[in-house]
Order: C-alpha cells, then structure tokens, then sequence
C-alpha cells in the first residue's frame, strides 16, 4: 500500500486570546490520511474547522498538538508547495492585475518557463470560460468569475495534490458543473483531492471519501458510497409503465415481501441538468453575454472530457511526465476504514438531504427509521441541511449576478 | 532569484498602478515646477539656486522616505490583512524570498522616482544657472561656491592640554582652587581650556592671530583659487553689523609670498574669501592672519573683537570635484537612507499591523532624523552626581535609555548631505562608502535577519469561520 499523501496524527489546533489563554478549539485530536488519487471530502458546517485544517496542512497555521505530513515532509517544507494547487475559501487576488497577469504571476513563483506559462494560462483561462475577459483586472470582476481565475491559479502548476476549500461557493451552476466535472476529471487521472465544503451534494457528486466535522472533531468517516447506501431498499428505474402495468408490479411485490410499502414515481429532471440544458442552447444560438463563455464552441472545454482525444491543457498536464500510467490503478485501499459510531446517523441524514422529492408522510412512516430518533445528533443534521437549502434557494440571486 | 525578481515586479506594479508612484510624481513635479519662483533667498541668483537646491533635494529625500516607510509597513502587513499571502504564501516560495522580493521591489521604486527627481533637479539647476545673474561677482560665486564640489580642511588648533595642567597649578599655588574635590578640579580645567581655545581663536584690536591649515592636496596654479569660509562674532557689534578687518595670507618664512586682503564682512553668516592657490607651500600648509584693524583708515577702526565659535571654526574650501558627480553622491546617501527605511518597514509590518507599523516606523524616523538634536539634549542632562532636584532622576534614567536607542537607531541626521551640496562642499566618497556600510550593509542586513525570523514564526492565516 502506498503511504497517504496527507496524514494529520493527533492534530489539535487552538487560537490564543491576547493573554495567550486558549479560547477557540478549532481542531482537536483529528486523525486523517489521504491516499495517492483519492478524493477526499471535509464536510462539516460553519465553524467545524475544515479551514483551519486546511490552513494548517497548508502551513498557514501550525498545528498546537499532534503530527502533519504532506508528501512525507511537514507541511513548512516549501519542496512540496510545487506539488500543490490550493484554491482559498474566497479569491485572495490582486486586484490590479488582470487574469492573465495573475495566472503569470503565480507561474512565475513555479519557476516556469515563459512560453509554458503563456500556453498554460491560455488554456486555462479558455477551460474557465474567461479567455475574452482576461485583460480586465480582477478588482472588475464578479465573485464568481474570481472563482473561475482562482481555479486557473490553482491549476497553473499541474499539481499533484489539489485542496480546494469551498469550490463552488460564489459559482453559478455552469460553474459548479465545471468544478465536479473538473474533479472527477482530475480524480480519474490520479490525482489526489482534498475537497471541503459544506454543500453535501458537490461532495456526494465526486468524492471517494468523506470525513464530517463538527466541532473540531471528526464525526463520522468513510467511503461516500456506503455511508450513502440505503441496503435495505431496492430501485428500479425504467421506460414509462401504464397503471395496470404499475399495479401488476405492486401486487408482486406485495406478493413477494408482504411488504405494502412501495413508491412509484416518474423520476424529475435536476434543475441544475435543466439550467444547464438552457445556457448551453443560448450559447449555442450566440446570445451576447459579457460574462462567462465557456469554450470558444459555447461547449465545455474538450479536456473537461475524459474520452475525447482532442485533450486539453488539464490533460496535458495531468498526463505529461506522470510515473502514473494514464488510467491509474485503482487507488490504493484506504487504511480499512472501522464501522463509524455515527454511520447510520450520517447515512440517513445525507441521504435525507440528497432525495430528490419527499417521500409522502404515509410511505415513510412504514420505513424503517435510518437511527433510532433519539440518537440523532439534530444539531449536526440541521446545520448541513440548513445550508444546503439556502444554498439552493441562492442559485437563482448568483446566476443574475454573474451573467 | 526568478522568484523574488517576480515578487519585486509585483510590489513595483501595486505601487504603480495604485496610483502611489504617479501621487509622488505629480508632487514633485509641483515642487519642481514652483520653487525656482517662489523661493528667491537673497535675490542673487547663487541665492536662488542655493535655496532651490536645499528645498528641492529636501522635499524629494523626505517625500521618498515618507513613501518607503508606506510602502514597505503594506509589504507583509496588508497581504496578510486581505489575505492574498493565503496564496502565495502557499506556493514554492521560501517565506525570505518574499520579503526579500517585497524590499527589492520597494527600493528598485525608490532609485527610479529618486533618479527622475535628482535628473529634474539638476536639469533645473543648469536651467537657472544659465540666467543672469544680480551682480558682476554672481556667476563667479555661484561655480566656484556652490555649482562645484569642493573640499573641506579646519584649522589646527593646538593641544592646550600642558598650558591647561600649568595654569591650574598656577591657580592652585594662588590659593584659587577652594576644595581638592576631582569634580571641581576637573571643572576648573575644562574652563581653563575653553578659555584658552576661545582666545586662540579670537582677536582683540589692533591685535592679529594666525592660524595655519595644513595637509592641503591643492593644485597650486595661477588662477586656481582656495575659498576660506568663516563665520564672525564680534563683540561688541558693530554699525549695521558690518566689521572692517584684513586677512594676510602667505608664509614669508616658507617662501610662498603674502597677500593683503582688506575685508568688510557681515557679522553672524557664512562668509567666503577667495585664496590664490599659489600661496599654499611647499609642504601643503596655509597660513593666514586675521589683522583686527581698519585696512584703509587704521584711525577709524572700531574696538571690537574679532571671534570665531568652537562649531564653526574657520574652514578651507578648494575645489575636487563636479557638482554633478556631489550630486551623484549626494543620491547614493539618500538611497542608502532609503534602503535602510524600506527594511524598517518590511521588517515591522512582518509582526504589526498595518497602520501600528506606520506609526511606529514614523517615531522611528523622527528620532533618527532629529538624532543631533536629541542627542544634544540627552547630554545636557546633569550626570547622576551632579542631581540636586528629585526631578532630575527621570533625566537619569532616560539618558542611557535614549543613547542606548541611538547604537541601534542611525543617527539619519548624520547622512544628510544636502546642507554639504548647497555649500558647494563635497560629498566625499568616504562619507558615502560610511553610509553604505553603516545603514546597508549592517542594519539592513540585520533588520533582515530579523524581519525573517518574525515572519518565520508568524502564522499568515487567522482563525475564520469555515
């Protein structure tokens, strides 16, 4: 098995009063290892400490207790910032320059060449839809398109490991897409991926594994599939059915488990897929627009696409020079991963949060109860659903704003 | 070297295209632009140029470290505070290249405004010095006293230390010292000695008094002149404070010849008298005699006498160099200045706050730049065994406290050469090569080897909320 590429033993972190008296308990006593090609989600609410660990896995902060390795090394070993591309919680740019100054700036601190920094930038600038605006100064733009260029930032070094602290915060769904698309792209070619974030359907999306934080402290941990998987239930999804047909199948069922409890639906369209359905027909008819294009074709950029052949600088980057053959092994085993105490609680929370429509009361009251009530932390639960509603119910605000 | 080249691009772009750099320019073009007409001094036109010359040169050097000390407490502190440093303090960069860079891109900005402001103060000095001037001796005066460089020699003054312990002892056999106390011998002696300094360097009427500069590196041509430049005190003041007199100047017994000049100076400001070169001897000595009398009608002098102050003892002036190589040197010494204030900034704004570094750096500055002053101040504060009133206790402690403050803060006041290049005197490459040595290569490289330490240590991101 390969050694994890992040590893935090035992890490606790506090901040100090002016009387250096402890006052905030941002981490305490977390344990994390992150293998080669993972992708890795920190979900917690406001305050959980995601940040912190990722300032303190960064460098930014020093840890007040406990062991930090990245690549091996501690986290203050300048040798392994080549290897990473680190997007903040919000774009800590220059306001003065414009993108693609930005983009050669940070080049420039990875030493490379002036040519490779050139193509690198184009390209980057055109994967984030920003190629036409890239001579206007950051203080110009919107959040979202800040985003897009602290990506580019975050991606100009070909890193090995990428960290990105709330990805889609500020970004339209065209966005988000792009980031998902981007990770799981990323992901598939070996890359490892610390992500956080507090919106459980981005991580649902793409991670391998999560880890949910409250507190500081580590709450549950594990592969995102079976946290999520809801064993004692069985979907079938197909062609339209007429009633008879429908019934028919009840009875079956009935028939088969004694069960009366079956829910049939004609699944809905995500509004993300509809509102990306849209924009993609508006760019295909050349509506005028002086925000965010992406791809010169109105399309996504080609390397956003796994199977194209025509690849894009992320591909580029990703396959160039790698010792990893281009359709890596299957990540390394994650250090077997002890049933959590709170893995039942987290399953039925997220899945919860991810179901598309409500069951009717009826129907779920003829479930089996995910956790037992009184077991539920719903503190914890509320906290991340109460987020992810409010980020739903701000789509339509940051469309507006971003163009 | 790649990286902190960037860092420095980066800190003279921000500097640029925040508008601080174009805000210095345009102030200094207005400066420029008004003071030739504005400030006239005493209406000769070596008045003119003098005074443009102090303020012009006055106002860039204090612009420039009003600037730097801006500039380099944002360096560190302000990327912290908006927290761009989240990035690049993130990327392959050790943390002393960025606050090497951060420096490097400050004072690169301070030699282009200070070499565009040095360049616009010359080429206005060469404007006006193609102008008529008040009076037939003005265009002599302003090349030879103030468009040139010159050197400077103070007179010997002997060591009285023998006829100072001989008068004491006279004194003593007299019955005039009272108590055997060290202090009040000591006391006694150092009046003893001013007293002989101050008549040596004084002429009762009638009288003369020689005095004699030596080691001169003069080129003794025909036409090639030496200027004397003194100050007079004459007690009791004459009418209009005009005192009539003459130098003789020349060494019979060294062979050189003596010349005659009558004199009627103003009393109480610098005077210069123009020495023909050829007068100096053999072995590079001057001697000249003051003649405290009348030179055309001895009947009518006035009973005065003629003195010089311990501070401003008569000084040899002869030419050694350009004004626009001074003017050359004149920059490095301000450039230096400027290096070691960038470094003060950047090495604050490492563990302050932005607005605490500038305030801090600013008392920093002040005290460096009025150090004589404060120093002077400091050593008239009585000694702890001369403290008769209680209050003089904080005297005590605060001497040691502030001249312990100046073996670490320069005393800037001493690397100002401006009142030099008004006076034509040169700025000599010895006082530059003290300037580099002392501000740059010693403080700096210390306030950097503590900047790095600081900024080592600190944690570059906060405790947010996420």
């Amino acid at each position: 098995m390969k050694p994890p590429i992040i590893q935090c033993v035992g890490l606790t972190k506090t901040f100090r009063d002016f009387w250096r008296r402890p006052n905030v308990w941002a981490v305490r006593d977390l344990h994390l290892d992150i293998y080669p090609g993972e992708i890795f989600g920190l979900l917690g609410p406001n305050g959980s400490g995601k940040s912190t660990t990722i300032k303190v896995l960064l460098g930014l902060l020093y840890p007040t207790r406990g062991r930090v390795t990245i690549f091996g090394l501690p986290p203050t070993d300048v040798s392994i910032k080549a290897r990473i591309g680190y997007l903040p919680e919000e774009s800590y740019l220059y306001a003065f320059l414009n993108a693609r100054e930005t983009l050669d700036f940070y080049g420039r601190l990875f030493r490379l060449p002036r040519a490779e920094r050139r193509r690198r930038a184009e390209k980057l600038l055109d994967m984030v839809g920003l190629s036409r605006e890239a001579g206007r100064r950051m203080g110009e733009y919107s959040k979202g398109m800040a985003r897009r260029i602290g990506l580019a930032t975050a991606l100009i070094n070909d890193p090995d490991l990428l960290i990105l602290d709330e990805p889609t915060s500020g970004m339209d769904p065209i966005g988000t897409n792009l980031i998902k698309d981007l990770i799981v792209d990323l992901g598939k070619r070996g890359k490892t991926i610390l992500l956080s974030s507090h919106l459980l359907a981005d991580v649902e999306d793409v991670c391998d594994r999560v880890m949910i934080l409250y507190g500081g402290m580590q709450r549950a941990l594990g592969k995102t599939h079976e946290l999520l998987s809801r064993s004692e239930l069985t979907q079938i999804t197909t062609r339209r059915l007429d009633e008879d047909t429908i019934e028919e199948i009840r009875s079956l069922i009935r028939a088969k488990t004694g069960d009366a409890g079956v829910d049939v639906e004609s699944p809905a369209e995500k509004l993300e897929s509809f509102f990306l359905k849209i924009v993609r027909q508006a760019q295909a008819d050349r509506v005028q627009t002086s925000g965010v294009v992406q791809g010169a074709s109105g399309e996504l950029p080609a390397f956003l696409r796994s199977s194209t052949p025509d690849r894009g600088i992320v591909e580029e980057l990703v396959a160039a020079g790698r010792e990893r053959p281009a359709e890596p092994e299957p990540g390394p085993e994650p250090e077997p991963v002890e049933p959590q105490p709170d893995r039942e609680l987290i399953g039925g929370l997220v899945a919860e949060a991810a179901k598309p429509k409500p069951l009717p009361r009826q129907d779920q009251a003829e479930l089996p109860p995910a956790l037992p009530e009184a077991e539920v932390d719903r503190s914890v639960i509320d906290s991340l659903l109460q987020k992810r509603r409010s980020q739903d119910s701000d789509k339509k605000p940051r469309e507006d704003r971003d163009g | 070297m790649g990286r902190i080249w960037s860092i420095a691009r980066l800190t003279v772009a921000e500097a640029i295209r925040r508008k601080v750099a174009i805000l210095f320019i345009l102030i200094m073009a207005a400066v420029l632009a008004t003071l030739p007409f504005v400030m006239k001094g005493d209406n000769t036109l070596t008045g003119r140029i003098q005074t443009f010359l102090a303020y012009s040169m006055t106002t860039l050097s204090f612009l420039l470290c009003m600037l730097t000390i801006l500039l380099g407490c944002g360096s560190v502190a302000l990327e912290i505070r908006s927290r761009q440093i989240y990035l690049t303090g993130t990327k392959p960069v050790p943390r002393w290249q960025i606050l090497f860079g951060k420096w490097l891109g400050i004072v690169l900005l301070d030699l282009v405004l200070l070499g565009v402001g040095v360049g616009a103060v010359y080429g206005v000095v060469k404007y006006l010095a193609t102008l008529p001037g008040t009076n037939p001796d003005d265009a002599y005066v302003l090349h030879n006293e103030v468009l040139t460089a010159r050197a400077g020699v103070e007179m010997l003054v002997p060591d009285f230390a023998a006829d100072v312990e001989r008068l004491y002892q006279v004194r003593r056999e007299e019955g005039r010292v009272p108590v055997d106390d060290p202090v009040v011998v000591d006391q006694i002696k150092r009046d003893i000695g001013l007293r002989l300094r101050r008549d040596y360097l004084s002429v009762q009427p009638l009288a003369t008094q020689s005095w004699e500069f030596t080691h001169l590196l003069v080129k003794r041509e025909p036409g090639q002149f030496l200027h004397l430049r003194y100050k007079l005190s004459v007690s009791p003041e004459p009418p209009r404070q005009v005192v009539y007199y003459a130098w003789v100047v020349g060494d019979r017994s060294k062979d050189t010849g003596e010349v005659v000049i009558p004199r009627d100076d103003k009393v109480g400001i610098y005077n210069e008298m123009p020495i023909p070169a050829d007068l100096v001897a053999d072995d590079g000595s001057l001697r000249v005699t003051l003649v405290n009398v009348h030179p055309e009608d001895p009947e009518r002098y006035y009973r005065a006498v003629i003195s010089f102050s311990e501070e401003d003892k008569p000084l040899l002036l002869y030419r050694i160099g350009t004004f626009g190589g001074n003017l050359l040197r004149a920059l490095i010494i301000i450039y230096c200045k400027l290096m070691f204030l960038a470094a003060v900034g950047v090495c604050a704004s490492t563990f302050l706050g932005f607005p605490v570094a500038c305030l801090v750096c600013m008392i920093l500055f002040l005290a460096a730049a009025v150090s004589g002053f404060i120093l002077e101040s400091l050593d008239m504060i009585p000694k702890w065994k001369y403290i008769d009133d209680p209050l003089d206790y904080i005297g005590y402690v605060f001497r040691p406290l502030g001249l312990a403050l100046y073996q670490i803060v320069p005393q800037l006041s001493k690397f100002n050469p401006v009142p030099t290049l008004v006076e034509g005197r040169a700025v000599t490459l010895l006082w530059v090569i003290d300037a580099i040595g002392k501000l740059v290569l010693i403080r700096v490289a210390i306030l950097g080897l503590l900047a790095y330490v600081l900024f080592q240590r600190r944690e570059l991101a906060d405790a947010s909320t996420t």
